[in-house]
């Protein structure tokens, strides 16, 4: 018989602490993109307001293709 | 029901099941007569290696419909099951090494269980590490889907290696060599890590969609 309770604890405790960060890691990698999303459309927003004021077409605020394809709108549901 | 609120559900149910299947598993099940209380292992190492396998089963499976299809989405699903195949492979080979030291006396062998589950996790490892390395993203895609094809290879190796050769690793345990209470535990533990497996996938599958299309916006912005 091996009656040895500390190897169980150890295997458990492993496979608790592994379910939990790996959702740790999932969560904090969610609000990584969550504030590349939102970064990105506040500076979407800054290059659209400075091209309206000074009545410049801004080549890559013409461009952007962020508002065409939604991608920033959509990852801030992530 | 949206997406979102069906993934919460998934979640929950997951985080009910599990600590439901570590009561019946330290709690319900009798010990082993043999063994003792350190078998009760095998009520979490198994299903880790079943989630394992069932995770690289899908990158298979997403490689060969993203080379069929060329869609993208497919890349991204064979990436998240293999980064979450990668997190359960190793756990079971740290579970087995763990029960490996009371009962055979160390803590690792180059058995040919052993072994060829060290090979899967390297492949899968690799896997993760080629596609850091590739910025293209279709190139990223065709060579990453090579890999999770040929590495799948590897799966039925592992699970056959203590039919085909002699090894100190026990074989299956089944309906018909496992006790009614024992098989109980054992495939809610199973069920456990089939949900968080499941779980896991759809959520790094809708990170790495989202982390594409941000890449895409960035790039488009520049």
């Amino acid at each position: 018989m091996y009656d040895d309770g500390g190897f169980v604890i150890a295997a458990y405790t492993l496979t608790a602490l592994t379910v939990v960060v790996y959702a740790a890691r999932l969560a904090l990698k969610a609000r990584a993109v969550r504030h590349r999303a939102e970064r990105l459309r506040s500076e979407t927003k800054d290059s659209e307001h400075r091209a309206g004021s000074h009545g410049v077409h801004d080549r890559s605020v013409g461009d952007l293709g962020v508002q065409d394809h939604g991608p920033v709108e959509e990852v801030t549901h992530v | 029901m949206s997406r979102s609120i069906l993934l919460r559900i998934l979640g929950a149910t997951a985080v009910i099941t599990l600590p439901a299947a570590f009561w019946v598993a330290l709690a319900v099940a009798p010990s082993d007569a043999l063994m003792g209380d350190v078998q009760r292992i095998m009520y979490v190492h198994v299903p880790a290696a079943w989630s394992g396998f069932l995770a690289f089963l899908i990158v298979f499976l997403a490689s060969v419909a993203y080379l069929v299809r060329r869609d993208l989405r497919f890349d991204h699903l064979a990436h998240s099951a293999a980064e979450v195949g990668v997190v359960f492979m190793g756990l079971a080979i740290l579970l087995g090494s763990i029960w490996g030291k009371p009962t055979w006396g160390v803590w690792w062998t180059w058995d040919p269980r052993l072994t060829s589950s060290a090979v899967l996790l390297a492949i899968y490892l690799g896997y993760l590490a080629l596609r850091a390395y590739t910025e293209e993203p279709e190139r990223r895609a065709r060579w990453s889907a090579a890999v999770g094809i040929i590495g799948f290879l590897d799966v039925p190796i592992v699970y056959l290696s203590v039919l085909w050769w002699r090894t100190l690793h026990q074989a299956p345990s089944g309906p018909e060599n496992i006790a009614r209470p024992m098989l109980l535990a054992l495939w809610l533990g199973v069920v456990a890590f089939t949900l968080l497996l499941a779980f896991f996938v759809l959520v790094r599958y809708r990170l790495a969609r989202a982390e594409a299309e941000l890449e895409f916006s960035e790039v488009s912005y520049v």
